[in-house]
């Protein structure tokens, strides 16, 4: 029962978290904020696709068997398949480390975005940017 | 507008809960799930395992081995899309000059706040090293150790100046170089295995790592370095170098034009 | 018998730093000026980053089936915790000189050194 509610609490926070930066894109005029909402978003939902992946099963953290620098030994099957038993779902890991370096491409780009319109506006205010870009266009 | 602003907290936070609901008891999200799916057992359990030497990668790490090996091109072409947002961000600022002279007074914090910044700036290439030589065997890698290694510039910029930067040699030209050499550096590594297949006469496959059953040519995982037997895991050791190299000078690069002063070209976006 | 207390005193570090992190967004949320918050902000630095490390550290030394892992957990641990001694310090004076040259006074003052200084010449600006 403790275990149910635990894991709808994480759901539950995630969701909530969606929905703030949700908010934060749409309502924000900065558009600085707006950025900053863009890329906790993103991070909610690569900490949704890690928290598909987990499960705790065993007390203690498995440890890969065998792996040091110098090693030649190779480990036995028990131990691999012990290893696998307990350990985490690594797919959604390296979903979430591919996702993370798109998401920082995107990021930078939107950043350097940013400084162009500071520079041709003089603010990042989206209100002022859109009447001033309009009246340009006239 | 206050009782306007907790109203619409309330909802959301119940909304979120009923949410959460729905999605766990409808199966869509597993509760509390109490094994691993047969995929991901297939990849923690063969990914080391020397017996089943057809499909092992020949690291201990899966993350690395899965990103690097089993997924290799889509990694490359992740990297490419890093490479085009650098781009397009250079063609942002494309008449800037980055110069000594050019890049603001040079004066920076206080002297605490610079020793501070010394010695900290010694310590974090090394561990980004360390985090990119051990890619393959703990968890970490090339972007990791390149994102690590970033922050160094990114504190001299913000303790010492841009100036000092500019004036060692960490101008433009030279981060985008260092860039385009680790990408080059992938795909030279990416069609090495096919090379040495074409010379001996079999096949092999891009971005392979190990042999397999039907392209018996691969880079072997243990190699000899210095008299010591060491596990480089083939191309993933090699990978994560050149990633590392990569990510690094580009980052780099992203925040010394960021930090760029625009004086000088200011008038001419203006007038575009 | 010594490795138990040693892990139950790493212990006891990560619950205070949980607590120290608390008492720090309490403070960072109720505290009137940019000043004020600046001090909630360096107990959750030191009190929520330090604390939580070397207790981390002495855990990991006291658990045995992590083999030769658990030197390499804790040597990390250590030094992650020196730095962020070292630089935590140096945060929260880069951002009060930060703020005071942008203008902002500290409310309930006495003394203020630092405009001294300035007005005599001693430091620039």
């Amino acid at each position: 029962m403790i275990k149910d509610i635990v894991w709808i609490y994480y759901y539950a926070s995630l969701i909530l978290i969606t929905f703030m930066s949700i908010y934060g894109i749409a309502v924000r005029p900065n558009l600085l904020k707006k950025i900053i909402m863009l890329s906790i978003l993103s991070d909610t939902a690569n900490m949704l696709a890690v928290l598909l992946g987990y499960h705790i099963l065993s007390p203690k953290p498995p440890v890969y068997p065998g792996g040091t620098f110098s090693t030649t030994q190779f480990p036995s099957q028990e131990q691999l398949s012990t290893f696998a038993k307990y350990a985490v779902d690594p797919i959604p890991q390296v979903l979430v480390v591919t996702a993370i370096v798109i998401g920082l491409a995107v990021l930078v780009f939107l950043s350097f975005v940013a400084v162009l319109i500071y520079r041709r506006y003089g603010t990042l205010d989206m209100r002022v940017v859109s009447k001033k870009a309009r009246h340009e266009v006239k | 507008m206050e009782k306007r602003l907790i109203c619409l907290g309330v909802c959301i936070t119940v909304t979120a809960f009923i949410l959460a609901f729905a999605l766990i008891y409808t199966g869509i999200v597993p509760l509390a799930p109490t094994g691993n799916r047969p995929l991901a057992t297939i990849f923690l359990e063969s990914t080391f395992n020397a017996e089943k030497w057809w499909i092992w990668a020949g690291s201990p790490e899966v993350v690395t081995s899965i990103l690097w090996d089993y997924r290799g091109i889509d990694t490359v072409y992740e990297t490419t899309v890093f490479f085009l947002a650098i781009i397009g961000a250079i063609t942002v600022v494309r008449t800037m000059k980055l110069l000594p002279e050019t890049s603001g007074k040079g004066r920076g914090l206080t002297v605490i706040a610079k020793t501070i910044t010394k010695i900290t700036f010694a310590t974090i290439p090394i561990i980004a090293f360390s985090i990119a030589v051990h890619g393959h065997l703990t968890p970490g890698g090339g972007f990791q150790a390149g994102s690590a290694f970033a922050v160094a510039p990114l504190l001299v910029i913000a303790a010492l100046s841009l100036r000092l930067l500019v004036e060692r040699g960490w101008g433009k030209e030279r981060l985008l170089a260092l860039r385009t050499t680790g990408l080059i550096l992938i795909g030279i590594i990416a069609i090495i295995v096919p090379i040495l297949a074409i010379l001996r006469h079999s096949i092999a496959y891009i971005m392979q790592n190990q042999a397999k059953l039907w392209a018996p040519a691969g880079l072997s995982a243990v190699v000899d370095l210095l008299g010591v037997k060491s596990l480089l895991s083939g191309t993933l050791f090699w990978l994560n170098l050149s990633e590392f190299l990569a990510v690094s000078a580009g980052l780099s690069l992203v925040f010394v034009l960021l930090a760029a002063p625009t004086k000088n070209f200011d008038k001419e976006v203006k007038t575009q | 018998m010594i490795w138990d207390i040693v892990g139950w005193i790493g212990v006891a570090l990560i619950v205070l730093g949980a607590i120290m992190d608390l008492i720090a967004s309490i403070g960072m949320h109720r505290f009137r000026n940019f000043y004020l918050r600046l001090h909630a902000a360096t107990v959750g630095m030191i009190g929520g980053a330090f604390y939580p490390l070397i207790g981390l550290g002495l855990l990991s030394l006291s658990l045995e089936y992590l083999g030769i892992t658990r030197y390499y957990i804790a040597g990390i641990s250590f030094v992650s915790a020196l730095f962020v001694l070292l630089t935590a310090p140096v945060g929260s004076h880069v951002l009060a000189r930060a703020a005071h040259r942008a203008g902002i006074k500290p409310e309930p003052i006495n003394v203020d050194r630092l405009q001294e200084d300035i007005g005599k010449g001693v430091m620039e600006e």
